[in-house]
């Protein structure tokens, strides 16, 4: 018996020493604590950026935390709940949008306005503003959609690789050529086009590119019944209705479009520039392709969906806390940084033109990717994110899919996206 | 007996009512309060009333989710409880090596379900999964499983997959309760010249039934409240395969809105509460006390 | 006489046949994965899928296993798991022999408070909860996977109860008149006959610390303190595009509780039939 609660004793205490002391505003000699959120860890956070801040501030303790990118707004919703949240952490853009909504983020706009020229950046630095014209977040990193297509495939169906004037329907056209059988059983075994079911670079594209949108401008009410906005959606099922795209049950099948798309079964890929990594980790020796800028739309405009992880700072962190986090985001967005941010493609490409320069002199494998950053400069455009786009994005997402199945027509559709997010929009 | 001892029970119970004061009351009042309030968890809970409750009952989510949850509950049991009394019964026999088998079959209860799903979501792919490889040998399929834009051949593939993972747990419990039939009644029913077949039926199964029961009871609990193995396996493919599980997950975690998540699982577990009232109402009828 | 034996070993001989068709099916998925984790990269995806094929890529192993602190996971994972343990065996026996051996007013209202526990999904209790070890200075401790282990667990507890209710009162009455007192009674007694339930508990009790995923996801923050169930969370972050290692990591994480059971399996059917589980 003596033994047992000597035991459990030991147990306990020795479990509790392990939890140290917790973190003060400012510590007795003069130094801030700054709690870093890093989800994803050195896969999407340059670790030498951490290090050099270290070196150059010292009187500011980083304490990290590298959840996995997927758990991490899990955990932080705990800690939200006890405001015990990371001072400064990244996130991506909707759920920025919507801690902004309820407050939890701080409104960077004034200390963006009095630390940084907006001249220096990306359109991106501000892309992070609500309707109101609160910004909640300044960009980590930035992604946006171009064109992906596999040059040995327009090789052999004798097709001129795609040049930047481009439209939408002469992609169709090549995707046309590029669907084949090439067994003949009846089955397509490599389409020309491959329809992705999300909004970045899915139909968000299609319906800008007719000069529809999602959203009015408030952001608070759906434009899903707009007729720009349908006919958009129209265009956006149309590949797989005419076969020159394969259905979702297809792509999964085949590890999702990226994996279509570097195995060769697919000609073109609508994909964001992420989506690098994974095919130069996996595609086979001898893979060839590039990427060309998204086609001019059918208003004759030109539209680049593209979308920054930011930085947010939590608004419940101490004054000292928000200003040691501010001094970490404006390192972060220093030339010093943004350069390491451009060495190594992790998460997405850097904001700052003199790092976005530098990269233009760098070789990059595919070659052309300039594009996915020169996109955004002269034709960005954001996903609408508000409060409670996490909630009704995934809703759009689950009808299109249905939509593409055939499961209900295209109009029940439209109206079940309008009712859907119009509903999902009450709480703005 | 042990009469004036009563006062010692309460003394070797109290770790337990200790526990469940601290650990679980808490929590449950505070989960009830803010099923009543909009809670986001970071601004202080807005009291509403009914109106979350109002809200789940009016999702065509939170049918749809009862839909495949009871389809889901009704093919994961029926699977795990028949293979594994079948499965018990052969393993209950004296044979060299039978606890390598023992251990074999046990194995998946053991592995992760992030492990499982990675591995089941590659077996079960239509085109290169090895299933549909090995089913056209005996001529069966191709299915598309998980894959499928179906939402009963997604919620029957994944509750398959489930009974893997889970029908060792279950087969382990019956052995141990065919362990405990005695040796007499096996031999009055041999000397009766009973057949392996009848047997089992008419007498292993009867004896078993109260480990049957309890096995159903949580099994059921358990499963209606499944949340990882719809979270990990779903495909992006257009079916509505939503559990309770996912709807609360989504609404708390991704959605911010605690008290409507809140909401849906006190609906949940008044209905769990009901079907495990109607078991033990039906329990009298099956199950065999000696 | 002769013929019921060769009826009986031509039995025996079904037996094991009908064993290791399911043994196939069962293991079947773990050959998968392992000829899965010995692949080289971007084979995923390729028909008719690949069984085993060389060349073997051992080198997955290494490099999984080099990848983050894999050693000094286990040993984490290993003393939440003992302290899980010691908790388990000390409470649950302690309460389920209080359930069991004296008739108090409140003991069916207990019970039916510990089944209504269990129907309550998880999902909606954990913020609550994670508001509690907040407020208690606990976070990024192991208290919040291990504290509770201490105060019994509803299912274990009610297994516990049903093995001390098979044990005859006698051994009581008899004690009592030798003068011993009813925790004596416990530890000297009673305890040491449920010698088999309490390693069949340990075994389940280190099944589930081992694979626990959400509450290390959620309460522990400093790398050095991560179990092997996170970390094999992290290398599924890290690794997201090549399921080839992905599957090497599952399957080391997989190895010890494999080991562990192997060899506790013995007592695990035994204590389990020891409870004689009646509903």
């Amino acid at each position: 018996m003596k033994k047992i609660i000597c035991l459990m004793l030991v147990c306990i205490m020795a479990v509790s020493f392990a939890g140290c002391g917790k973190t003060n505003e400012t510590n007795g000699d003069g130094t801030v604590t700054l709690k870093l959120g890093l989800p994803g860890g050195k896969t999407v956070t340059n670790p030498e950026i951490v290090e050099l801040f270290k070196s150059k501030h010292p009187n500011i303790k980083l304490e990290i935390d590298e959840t996995p990118w997927s758990d991490f707004k899990k955990k932080l919703k705990m800690q939200v709940a006890t405001s015990n949240a990371p001072t400064v952490f990244i996130m991506d853009s909707g759920y920025v949008a919507a801690l902004g909504g309820m407050g939890a983020a701080v409104d960077l706009t004034d200390r963006v306005k009095r630390d940084l020229n907006p001249e220096e950046y990306s359109i991106a630095l501000t892309a992070g503003q609500d309707a109101q014209g609160h910004l909640w977040g300044v960009p980590h990193d930035l992604n946006s959609v171009a064109i992906y297509y596999n040059k040995t495939l327009f090789d052999e169906a004798n097709l001129p690789y795609p040049d930047e004037n481009w439209t939408y329907e002469e992609m169709f056209e090549m995707a046309k050529k590029l669907t084949k059988d090439i067994d003949g059983d009846g089955k397509t075994d490599q389409y020309g086009f491959c329809s992705l079911n999300n909004i970045t670079a899915g139909w968000l594209p299609f319906v800008t590119a007719n000069g529809g949108v999602p959203l009015d401008e408030t952001r608070t009410k759906s434009m899903f019944k707009d007729p720009k906005t349908v006919e958009g959606l129209r265009r956006y099922i149309e590949p797989v209705q005419t076969g020159i795209s394969p259905g979702m049950e297809w792509t999964a099948a085949n590890g999702g479009a990226i994996a279509a798309f570097y195995m060769g079964k697919v000609a073109m890929l609508m994909g964001l520039s992420s989506a690098i990594k994974n095919i130069n980790a996996n595609a086979a020796e001898g893979f060839e392709y590039d990427v060309q800028i998204l086609p001019i739309g059918w208003d004759g405009e030109r539209h680049c969906v593209y979308v920054p992880n930011y930085w947010t700072i939590f608004s419940r962190a101490s004054e000292a806390e928000q200003d040691a986090a501010w001094e970490w985001i404006k390192f972060y967005l220093s030339e010093e940084a943004q350069m390491l941010v451009a060495d190594e493609f992790l998460a997405g490409y850097p904001i700052k033109h003199t790092a976005l320069e530098y990269l233009n002199t760098k070789e990059s494998a595919p070659a052309n990717t300039k594009v996915f950053y020169q996109g955004v400069e002269e034709y960005g455009v954001t996903l609408f994110e508000n409060k409670t786009f996490e909630e009704w994005r995934p809703k759009v997402d689950t009808i299109t899919a249905q939509m593409f199945r055939g499961d209900v027509t295209f109009e029940e559709g439209i109206d079940e996206i309008d009712k859907q997010v119009s509903e999902a929009l009450l709480e703005e | 007996m042990t009469k004036k001892h009563k006062n010692w029970g309460w003394v070797f119970v109290s770790p337990y009512i200790i526990g469940f004061l601290v650990f679980s009351l808490y929590p449950i009042v505070f989960s009830g309060y803010i099923s009543f309030t909009d809670y986001d968890i970071f601004n202080p809970p807005q009291w509403v009333g009914f109106k979350n409750y109002i809200t789940a009952l009016n999702m065509a989510d939170l049918w749809m989710g009862f839909r495949n949850v009871f389809t889901y509950v009704l093919i994961l049991e029926t699977l795990q409880i028949s293979i594994g009394c079948i499965l018990a019964v052969l393993l209950n026999h004296a044979i060299k090596g039978i606890s390598a088998f023992r251990v074999m079959y046990f194995m998946p209860v053991l592995t992760p379900i992030v492990a499982v799903s990675f591995v089941w979501t590659y077996m079960y792919n239509p085109m290169y999964g090895v299933l549909n490889y090995l089913f056209k040998f005996i001529g069966l399929g191709p299915f598309k499983f998980t894959f499928s834009g179906l939402w009963v051949e997604v919620v029957a593939s994944i509750a398959v997959m489930s009974a893997w993972k889970g029908v060792g747990y279950t087969t382990i419990y019956l052995l141990a309760g065919l362990q405990n039939i005695s040796t007499d009644v096996n031999e009055a029913a041999r000397i009766d010249g009973a057949g392996a077949v009848r047997k089992f039926f008419n007498i292993t199964l009867p004896l078993l039934s109260p480990m049957i029961f309890f096995l159903l009871m949580k099994g059921v609990i358990d499963a209606m409240q499944v949340f990882d193995a719809f979270y990990v396996m779903q495909q992006a493919t257009g079916a509505n395969t939503t559990v309770i599980g996912t709807l609360i997950y989504n609404n708390a975690f991704e959605y911010s809105k605690f008290g409507l998540a809140s909401a849906i699982g006190w609906i949940s577990f008044i209905v769990i509460a009901i079907l495990t009232l109607i078991q033990k109402r039906a329990e009298k009828r099956w199950v065999y006390y000696e | 006489m002769n013929k019921r034996i060769e009826s009986k070993r031509t039995g025996k001989i079904f037996v094991v046949i009908l064993l290791s068709l399911g043994a196939i099916i069962m293991m079947l998925p773990f050959l998968w994965a392992i000829s899965v984790s010995l692949q080289g990269p971007g084979l995923a995806y390729v028909t008719p899928p690949q069984f085993f094929k060389p060349p073997y890529h051992f080198d997955n192993y290494i490099k999984v296993f080099k990848e983050g602190n894999f050693l000094r996971y286990a040993a984490n994972s290993v003393f939440v798991s003992v302290v899980c343990i010691v908790g388990q065996l000390f409470s649950n026996s302690l309460i389920g022999f209080g359930f069991a051996k004296y008739n108090f007013k409140g003991s069916q209202l207990l019970f039916f408070t510990a089944l209504c526990t269990m129907m309550i999904p998880h999902n909606i209790m954990s913020v609550p909860q994670y508001i509690m070890w907040h407020n208690v200075g606990a976070l990024d401790t192991y208290l919040p996977m291990t504290v509770k282990m201490f105060f019994g667990t509803a299912f274990n507890v009610f297994l516990m109860r049903q093995c001390f209710m098979g044990m005859p009162n006698a051994f009581y009455e008899a004690a009592l008149l030798d003068g011993a007192n009813p925790i004596k009674i416990f530890f000297r007694i009673y305890l040491p006959m449920a010698k088999p339930m309490l390693a069949t508990m340990a075994t389940t009790t280190f099944m589930g610390s081992w694979n626990n995923v959400f509450e290390p996801l959620i309460y522990l923050t400093s790398e050095s303190k991560y179990t092997l169930s996170l970390g094999l969370l992290y290398i599924k972050g890290n690794y997201e595009h090549n399921i080839e290692l992905l599957m090497a990591a599952a399957i080391i994480a997989m190895i010890p509780v494999v080991v562990i059971y192997f060899f506790a399996q013995k007592y695990f059917v035994e204590g389990l039939s020891s409870s004689a589980v009646k509903g």
